[in-house]
């Protein structure tokens, strides 16, 4: 057959395939019952086409429509409505993934949570200690910010401020949680360094105002959010623990391949801490400053919080499908 | 001779589908891509201007919901175009589509994982590492590209068939194998590209074809027509 008896031949069969392709590519439901026939007819003509040596643009034209057919009939399904699949990755996956792994779960508590109790407990020992981890002018910053003489702790914070602090919450947590993740491809090393720096910083902030007398503005303030927002560092550290271990160690796989499955394994935990972030903010913005509560109700509410949050990791996605 | 034994000169991606043909992609380079993310970052210069000047003078609540839209505006950009529309608009201006390394139009998980770890591939700085990986893996990806599974590939073009112009038909003086018969009609198609100088340049080089004859690329036409089956 030459190549314009083909060519006469395919224009024919497209005829047919090109409409219902398009009617496919604008999200049209139709009648797709001979679909998978002609295109399996479109690619058993490219492969005609090629082995005859046929000129390039006919080769291409064909290659260009098989990829385009390829996508339709193998794309991705659409699955159910997306509030059901937010549920299920927030409350079983994201659980499930966390506590499949342990050990850079482990890792990641000690690095941010272990060393900062270390450094809290040290720099209440010995106060001078904190000046190895903080600047002066960061040093009296902090203490200004929560100086119990100061005027603004009586002063309830306006609505449209509270709005401006949850963006700016939102914007500073979670992007340094996902910087964290982000580094983990970088063998580890970059979040395991962001864990350790934040955890010094905070535990230094934690006992310098504990030694200066600042406690009673401090921890009310902080202990509403504190489980939501160091629950999400600390995982944000695992997922990107997990990604440098794919790197560092991927077994009997290549690093590639370790690392593209790894970081499909971590997607639920990305997910998982961006949404405890996001709480976080809520909470920090819309609840931390109300100090007209007293710190009797904010220790009670943290504690209710803390202990919400615990049982959300702890115990979701046990029995559910 | 099998398309996948050939170690291809340009950066195609050879997919092996179910149905047993070859499909060929075409990834980009870095090049394009480093354009389209400097083109990518202009709009979203521009889309941050022109939301902070009505929200900066709305006091305090206008402050939130713009570090909220700095905040979605850096992260969420790239996803939602790349989801929706297959690239984000500075990619669409160069041709580029960013699909799963299988073919399919990329999705939610696959989008977010490759943009979520620019923070890696930006290390040190200025995304020296996703240059490096770009340049380093045959199929051009960064390591965001690598971890999510995912290709950025020149949009697929459908060039219309250059057709040969009808004529004088004339049979080749001896019978030709399979890649010559493929020279000949590529030349007739592709005349009209080249000045006349150039295509009786070309011609010539087809000496026992066109030994004898005033005008080479005519020669060959009359030769393309012939092997094309018009009679």
């Amino acid at each position: 057959m030459s190549q314009e008896q083909f060519e006469a031949a395919v224009e024919r069969e497209l005829g047919a395939l090109v409409p219902t392709l398009e009617a496919l590519e604008a999200g049209l439901h139709i009648d797709t019952s001979d679909f998978a026939y002609q295109y399996r007819r479109l690619c058993q003509r490219l492969a005609l086409a090629r082995h005859r040596r046929y000129s390039t643009t006919l080769v291409q034209r064909l290659n260009a429509l098989v990829v385009r057919g390829h996508a339709q009939l193998y794309r991705r399904g659409d699955g159910d409505n997306i509030f059901d699949r937010a549920a299920r990755l927030l409350l079983v996956q994201f659980p499930r993934e966390l506590r499949a792994r342990p050990k850079p779960l482990l890792l990641s508590t000690a690095l941010f949570l272990g060393v900062g109790v270390v450094v809290y407990i040290a720099i209440l020992l010995r106060p001078g200690l904190v000046h190895a981890v903080l600047s002066p002018l960061q040093v009296v910053n902090i203490e200004q910010m929560y100086d119990p003489a100061s005027h603004h702790f009586l002063r309830p914070r306006g609505a449209d401020s509270e709005v401006a602090m949850f963006a700016y919450y939102i914007r500073n947590n979670v992007g340094i949680a996902l910087r964290t993740f982000g580094a983990g491809l970088a063998f580890g090393i970059g979040t395991m360094y962001v864990l350790v720096y934040n955890g010094l910083v905070l535990a230094a902030v934690a006992a310098h105002l504990q030694n200066v007398g600042s406690s009673d503005t401090f921890w009310p303030f902080v202990c509403g959010h504190s489980a939501l927002e160091l629950g999400g560092i600390v995982v944000a550290g695992c997922a990107g623990i997990r990604l440098g271990m794919a790197v560092v160690s991927p077994g009997l796989r290549s690093r590639a391949l370790a690392m593209r499955e790894e970081a499909l394994a971590v997607v639920p935990l990305v997910f998982g801490f961006t949404a405890m972030l996001l709480l976080a903010a809520l909470v920090e913005a819309f609840w931390s400053s109300q100090h007209h509560l007293g710190a009797q109700t904010r220790y009670i509410v943290a504690a209710l919080l803390g202990s919400m949050v615990a049982l959300w990791l702890w115990v979701g996605g046990r029995n559910a499908a | 001779m099998h398309v996948t034994s050939q170690r291809p000169v340009d950066g195609l991606r050879v997919l092996q589908t179910p149905e047993g043909v070859d499909v060929v992609l075409p990834v980009a380079g870095p090049v394009p891509r480093a354009l389209a993310w400097l083109l990518d970052l202009a709009l979203r210069g521009v889309v941050v201007l022109v939301i902070t000047v009505p929200l900066a003078i709305m006091g305090d609540v206008g402050t939130g919901v713009l570090l909220l839209g700095l905040f979605l505006v850096e992260w969420l950009y790239p996803v939602v175009f790349e989801v929706l529309r297959g690239a984000t608009p500075g990619k669409q201006v160069f041709g580029l589509r960013v699909v799963h390394d299988d073919g399919t139009p990329i999705g939610w998980n696959a989008s977010i994982l490759r943009n979520l770890l620019r923070g890696a591939d930006f290390l040190p700085f200025g995304y020296m590492v996703g240059l490096i990986s770009t340049l380093v893996d045959v199929e051009g990806r960064r390591l965001g590209d690598i971890a999510a599974g995912t290709v950025v590939i020149h949009k697929q073009l459908e060039l219309p068939g250059a057709r040969v112009a009808a004529g004088r038909i004339a049979p080749p003086p001896h019978p030709l194998t399979l890649e010559e018969q493929r020279a000949v009609i590529e030349f007739a198609e592709r005349t009209s590209e080249w000045t006349p100088e150039r295509a009786r340049e070309l011609a010539a080089l087809a000496q026992p074809l066109v030994a004898g004859q005033p005008d080479g690329p005519d020669q060959l036409a009359a030769i393309a027509r012939w092997l094309l089956g018009r009679r």
